[in-house]
């Protein structure tokens, strides 16, 4: 995402939202603020600069009670995977500074509703997409990418070098809003809910049903009549990716530190390499019966927060590095599917 | 049989003089509505439109709120004039490095 100026992120249109239901609003209504102030440090007594956070009062669920109602639970707004993860290979006397860590490193990635409806997130510098217009779809590349960006965003657009991207984007242009739905982003247990009754603990977003489920389109694979073979064959013993992608981003050994320079946040990531591999599925459930799925290297390091304080990830290999993926370059023809040797791939490892 | 006979005869007399009840009070009835005065309903005259005069009506004129949000953050020079310097470390975590 390319940086905006200061003025540019601020810069509110009078033509296109001044014009709208939302615009009718006094801004003072949502950011606080003293309208008639003569000087700027006074009109900005008190001013809230994101007043859409994730919380069921804020203003935007004045009206839009249905989308803000489960939004402080849904993993966009409490990055609740990494908690998982993070309380799993820690201990009890280590989340002290664990949550110091997470508030200075972590928490610049939740999302607001602004961050995906007005604005561009945080993490990425922030400032309106369209003049502060509220965008009911958000936009792909200044929304979903500036995030999702190194892995994500780069598989599916084809932006690494010699890999094409998704099928999807190539030939449909789909973007993440096709697959991606509203009711996905705004409670992350939505699919759940379609068959339980009682609230469902979302603990990662490989948590429950699928909220991507590839049948949805695809629903003749692996049914009768279906004409390819390998798809009854391997039904759920294989994920879609592992057959249907090809290589993908993978990082190793990230650490967090706080700048002796400037006092801010920053990261080192040691590297980031290519490739492709088949591993045994760690964490069979009933929606993810998957014997093999694609794995990836995720950036942890026993050491990556060191910083805070020594061993705070004690228990570190309760948690696999190379972790259940899902790579957003599907193709239809890959290395592994052009023949039935696919069991004899150097990429296959057990 | 002899007292059927007079239950029959006082039954038509009591007849009789309801009929003649009601007949009474009917005549009655016309007779004071015959003597009754019309009573005299005003019926506006019909007026035209030449007719009608136009009356000065003083609208509150809505004075416009001083929006010192809006005017500056619709002006692009405003924003610029007004911004506070930049920091000389703006960029969040400009020392981190690799993919994050």
């Amino acid at each position: 995402v390319a940086p905006l100026e200061p003025w540019e992120k601020v810069l509110v249109s009078r033509d296109r939202f001044l014009t709208t239901a939302h615009g009718e609003m006094q801004c003072t209504y949502c950011h606080g603020g003293i309208s008639s102030a003569p000087d700027k440090e006074t009109a900005h007594t008190g001013i809230v600069a994101d007043p859409s956070g994730a919380s069921k009062d804020n203003n935007c669920a004045t009206c839009h009670q249905d989308q803000s109602e489960h939004f402080a639970d849904s993993l966009h707004s409490n990055l609740g995977g990494y908690w998982t993860t993070l309380i799993a290979r820690s201990s009890p006397e280590a989340h002290a500074r664990l949550e110091t860590m997470f508030g200075n490193h972590c928490a610049s990635c939740h999302t607001t509703c602004g961050d995906c409806h007005i604005s561009q997130p945080q993490s990425v510098g922030g400032g309106f997409v369209d003049g502060h217009v509220i965008n009911k779809t958000p936009s792909m590349s200044q929304n979903c990418t500036a995030c999702h960006g190194s892995r994500v965003g780069n598989e599916y657009l084809g932006k690494n070098e010699g890999i094409p991207g998704d099928v999807h984007f190539r030939t449909a242009r789909m973007n993440c809003m096709a697959c991606h739905t509203g009711a996905e982003m705004h409670d992350s247990s939505a699919s759940c809910k379609e068959c339980h009754a009682e609230p469902v603990q979302i603990e990662n977003r490989y948590s429950g049903k699928p909220a991507v489920d590839c049948d949805a389109c695809h629903a003749q694979v692996g049914k009768p009549g279906d004409s390819i073979v390998q798809h009854t064959l391997h039904g759920d013993t294989l994920s879609c990716q592992v057959c249907h992608s090809v290589q993908y981003t993978n990082c190793d050994s990230c650490h967090v530190a706080i700048s002796e320079k400037t006092g801010n946040p920053f990261f080192t990531t040691q590297s980031t390499y290519f490739t492709f591999l088949i591993g045994k599925n760690a964490n069979v459930t009933f929606h993810r019966p998957y014997e093999y799925v694609v794995v990836r290297h995720v950036p942890a390091d026993r050491d990556a927060y060191s910083f805070y304080g020594a061993d705070l990830l004690s228990n570190f290999d309760a948690v696999p590095t190379w972790a259940f993926a899902t790579p957003h370059n599907i193709q239809r023809k890959t290395p592994q599917n052009s023949s039935c040797n696919c069991r004899l791939t150097k990429n296959f490892t057990r | 049989m002899i007292h059927s006979a007079c239950e029959k005869n006082n039954k038509r007399e009591e007849y009789l003089v309801k009929q003649a009840l009601i007949w009474i009070f009917s005549i009655l009835l016309l007779g004071l509505s015959a003597c009754a005065q019309p009573v005299a309903t005003q019926t506006p005259a019909p007026t035209s439109p030449a007719q009608i005069e136009p009356i000065a009506v003083v609208l509150p004129i809505p004075t416009p709120q001083a929006d010192s949000c809006v005017d500056c953050h619709t002006d692009k020079q405003s924003l610029i004039d007004y911004a506070d310097p930049e920091k000389e470390d703006g960029g969040h975590g400009s020392e981190s490095s690799g993919v994050g």
